[in-house]
């Protein structure tokens, strides 16, 4: 499992039947700054969508990078990719940076 | 005599050899980034997309190159060719050594990021968008440059005093960490956002009048830049928004938030950011306050994010903000 900023990664088995491609290798936006997680090399990837959470499938080793944090180098495999949680009274929500 | 026109793979070949001819054509891209080997290139060589990253013994590029992209970050250039010719892009990123540009470069994107060599920009460049992030030891502006910029990123230029009197409208600028920008000309205009944290700056020229505010990226009010005597802690704990709700916290002061507050550690230990705790404030008429104080691994930035009120270690907090309810499952390799 990996830690970028406020988005988790952990490697898993397969991306879910009837799962989305997404266009783009893009892996969370900032909702304010702009910024976003992503794949250096997006012609290495391929990222899915499944009821709110991506999936990303690396065909060659390649680098998740951000204007901030430091990048993460992630072998071929499939990985699972979610955001942190905070907690409020009324509900608990994702955690945007 | 006729031009000598090569395949991309072909070309690869003859130029890592060393015995690649003058005036070399490529047809499609070239990435040669990590060639331990690679110490010249011939003159005259004209690829579209060239890519030298971080080849330790590239010290010169050719007379005569043509690209229209070239990434060169992270090589030992010390200057670049009088008559270089790069069309759209130009990234020469952790470049240390580099301290020369030619007076009158022109590119679409320059990106000196980390040029910390680098003392003086050129005269009469001609850019749209110019990096010059992390240039630690440029002081001024050259006399003459473009009187409009689609971005200018000076963050962290910490011995910069002055943005040029000849740029008139940017459509974004960044000057966050200009340690040493008192001011701002009059007549500047900025289209998009202005970013200005941890600058000495206290007021804005008429010019910039309303325009958007960033800190650090976070969109802030005059009030949070100029008057942040004025936030309370109220305000803190009700944004909802993480960002800014840190940079609420920054310009109020955390050890105020703390004190005002009355916030008790219920538990402290240690993760990549360095130690982090786990704060209980009581709130009137509401559930406790458990906040986790992290600071982030990668800019030091201090987080304060809101837990169940039931949480009482520092593990536990940050395994549930992952989203593991055990916090045995909870086990990063790596947190950047």
């Amino acid at each position: 499992m990996w830690r970028h900023g406020d988005v988790l990664i952990a490697a898993t088995e397969a991306i879910p039947p009837g799962a989305k491609r997404s266009q783009h290798g893009v892996l969370a936006y900032g909702e304010i700054t702009g910024h976003s997680h992503r794949v250096e090399e997006p012609e290495k990837a391929e990222v899915w969508e499944y009821r709110g959470e991506r999936f990303l499938k690396l065909i060659a080793t390649t680098r998740i990078i951000h204007e901030e944090h430091r990048p993460i180098t992630l072998g071929p495999g499939i990985y699972r990719v979610w955001r942190q949680r905070e907690y409020s009274p009324e509900a608990i929500r994702p955690l945007w940076d | 005599m006729e031009t000598p026109t090569l395949e991309a793979i072909e070309a690869r070949k003859l130029l890592l050899s060393g015995q690649a001819p003058a005036h070399l054509r490529v047809n499609g891209d070239l990435d040669l980034s990590h060639e331990v080997s690679l110490t010249v290139l011939p003159e005259g060589l004209n690829v579209g997309r060239l890519v030298l990253d971080h080849c330790p013994a590239l010290k010169a590029l050719p007379a005569g190159l043509h690209c229209i992209s070239l990434s060169a970050c992270g090589t030992p250039l010390t200057e670049l060719p009088d008559d270089l010719h790069v069309t759209s892009r130009l990234d020469l990123s952790d470049c240390k050594l580099l301290t020369h540009v030619p007076k009158g470069f022109a590119v679409d994107t320059l990106i000196l990021r980390g040029c910390t060599a680098l003392e003086e920009l050129p005269e009469q460049m001609h850019v749209f968008v110019l990096d010059m992030s992390g240039c630690i030891n440029v002081q001024r502006f050259p006399t003459s440059g473009p009187e409009q910029m689609a971005r200018l990123n000076a963050q962290g230029c910490t011995r910069l005093t002055a943005l040029p009197s000849w740029l008139k409208r940017v459509g974004q600028l960044d000057v966050s960490g200009c340690a040493r920008l008192h001011e701002l000309p009059e007549g500047l205009h900025v289209v998009t956002w202005l970013d200005l944290a941890h600058t000495p700056l206290r007021q804005l020229p008429a010019s910039l009048q309303g325009v958007s505010l960033r800190w650090r990226g976070v969109a802030v009010n005059e009030r949070i830049v100029f008057h942040p005597e004025t936030i309370t802690t109220q305000q803190v704990l009700e944004e909802r928004n993480v960002e800014r709700r840190r940079v609420l916290l920054e310009r109020l002061g955390y050890e105020r938030f703390l004190a005002e507050t009355q916030a008790r550690v219920l538990h402290r230990d240690r993760d990549a950011g360095g130690e982090r705790r786990l704060l209980y404030v009581p709130l009137q008429n509401d559930e406790p306050l458990v906040c986790l104080e992290v600071r982030c691994p990668s800019t030091g930035r201090r987080y304060l994010i809101r837990v169940p009120p039931t949480m009482r270690q520092c593990h536990q907090a940050a395994a549930w903000i992952a989203g593991f309810d055990n916090p045995e499952h909870y086990r990063p390799l790596v947190e950047t």
